[in-house]
C-alpha cells in the first residue's frame, strides 16, 4: 500500500510521461513498458513503482491503478480505447510540475529521458515492444506466460526482428543478434 | 547569429584515434583545450581516463556521471558491439543537449550508431560528424591546427588501424587544402 506522498509522486511521474509529447500513449502496455524503461535509466523511481515480473513482463500495479483512478490529480488522464492522454486539467498540471522543477538541475534530464522514451517506444507495436523488452531484460520474463513467443520461437523472433529492421530502429547487426 | 558549438560529445573511437591508433596525445589535447568535452561513463572506461593524468585532470573534460543513464533507453535497439563502445550513451546525451538547446558537435564513427541517429533522431544529424570530419572543422573553422599539421595527421591516421574509407579521407583532405 502506497502512502499519500508516494501516490502523489507516482501521479506526477505518470503525468510527465503522458504529457511530455503531444500525442497519446498508444496502449497500457506502452505505458507500463515505457515507465519501466524510465526505471532502468533512473532507478530511483523503482521504489515508487515496484516493477515486478508478471505475465507480460515487467509490470507495476501502482502504475496501472493510478492511471485508472488517480487520487491527487483526479481528472488528469483520459482513456479512449487503449490510448492514454492528458485532459486539459492534466496538461495544466503537467505545465505546473515542469515549472516547479525549473530550479532542479536534474529535472531537465528527467524530461529528456521521458521524451526520448516516447520518441522511440511509441512507434513500436505491442509485439515489438515486448520483443525488445524481453530480449534486453530476459530476467523480466521469469513469470511470463507469453515470453516463449518472444524469446524462443524462431519464427516469431524473425518476424519481429524483421519488422524492427524495416522500421529502421535496429541495424542489420542487431537483427542478426536477435534472430540467433 | 547562430552560436558556434563549443560543446563536444564524442565516442571512444575519437579519443582512441589519437591515444592508440596514431599515438599522438598532444594533438588530442590541443583539440580538448579548445572546447568543452562531455564524457560519459562507458567512454571514460573505454579510453581508460584514470590512467591518463592529462585527460583525467583536464577541466575541459567534463565527466557527466550517471544520475540519469540516457544510454539505457537506447540499449534495446543497438548491437552489443555498439553498446560496448558506449555509443548508446553518446547518442542519449546528444539528445538531451538538443532538447535543452545546447549547441554541440556529436562525434560518432560507428556506422550502426550513425545510421540509428539518421533514421530515428534525424534532428541530431546536423550536429553529427566523424572524427576525420571534426578534425577538418578544428582546422578550417576553429584554426586549432594549420593545414600542414592537419594533412600530416590525416596521413598518420591513414596508415593506422583507424577505419576510414580512402574516398572519404581524400574528399576531406581536398576540403582542408582548399579551406
Amino acid at each position: 500500500m502506497k502512502d499519500d506522498d508516494e501516490l502523489e509522486v507516482i501521479e506526477k511521474y505518470i503525468i510527465l510521461l503522458v504529457g511530455v509529447v503531444d500525442r497519446p500513449i498508444p496502449s497500457f502496455t506502452h505505458l507500463e513498458k515505457e515507465m519501466f524503461m524510465l526505471s532502468k535509466c533512473f532507478p530511483i523511481i523503482q521504489e515508487y513503482f515496484n516493477f515486478e515480473e508478471y505475465h507480460y513482463g515487467p509490470y507495476s500495479l501502482a502504475l496501472q491503478e493510478t492511471v485508472q483512478e488517480p487520487f491527487y490529480y483526479e481528472d488528469a488522464f483520459k482513456i479512449e480505447g487503449n490510448k492514454i492522454f492528458l485532459s486539459d486539467g492534466g496538461k495544466k498540471e503537467f505545465n505546473k510540475i515542469v515549472h516547479e522543477g525549473q530550479s532542479d538541475k536534474y529535472a531537465s534530464e528527467l524530461l529528456s529521458a521521458l521524451k526520448l522514451i516516447r520518441e522511440l517506444y511509441d512507434k513500436l507495436s505491442v509485439d515489438e515492444l515486448l520483443f525488445v523488452i524481453y530480449n534486453t531484460y530476459p530476467e523480466s520474463a521469469k513469470f511470463s506466460s507469453v515470453s516463449d513467443k518472444y524469446l524462443k520461437d524462431s519464427k516469431f523472433r524473425e518476424r519481429y526482428a524483421k519488422s524492427l529492421l524495416h522500421k529502421g530502429v535496429i541495424s542489420q547487426e542487431k537483427y542478426n543478434e536477435l534472430v540467433v | 547569429m547562430i552560436k558556434e558549438p563549443h560543446n563536444i560529445i564524442a565516442d571512444s573511437s575519437f579519443y582512441l584515434c589519437f591515444l592508440d591508433d596514431i599515438n599522438d596525445p598532444d594533438f588530442l589535447n590541443r583539440i580538448i583545450n579548445r572546447f568543452d568535452f562531455y564524457i560519459t561513463p562507458t567512454i571514460e572506461h573505454e579510453i581508460q581516463i584514470e590512467k591518463s593524468v592529462s585527460l583525467r585532470e583536464n577541466p575541459k573534460m567534463i565527466r557527466i556521471g550517471k544520475y540519469i543513464d540516457f544510454g539505457e533507453i537506447l540499449k534495446p535497439f543497438l548491437s552489443k558491439k555498439t553498446i560496448d563502445k558506449g555509443e548508446h550513451e553518446v547518442i542519449g546525451l546528444g539528445f538531451h543537449f538538443f532538447r535543452i538547446g545546447i549547441p554541440f558537435y556529436l562525434i560518432i564513427d560507428d556506422d550502426d550508431a550513425r545510421t540509428f541517429v539518421r533514421k530515428n533522431l534525424s534532428y541530431l544529424e546536423s550536429a553529427l560528424h566523424g572524427t576525420i570530419g571534426f578534425i577538418e572543422i578544428c582546422c578550417c573553422h576553429f584554426k586549432v591546427f594549420s593545414k600542414k599539421e592537419t594533412i600530416a595527421t590525416f596521413n598518420k591516421i591513414e596508415r593506422s588501424k583507424f577505419r576510414i574509407s580512402k574516398d572519404i579521407m581524400n574528399i576531406i583532405k581536398n576540403r582542408v587544402e582548399r579551406c
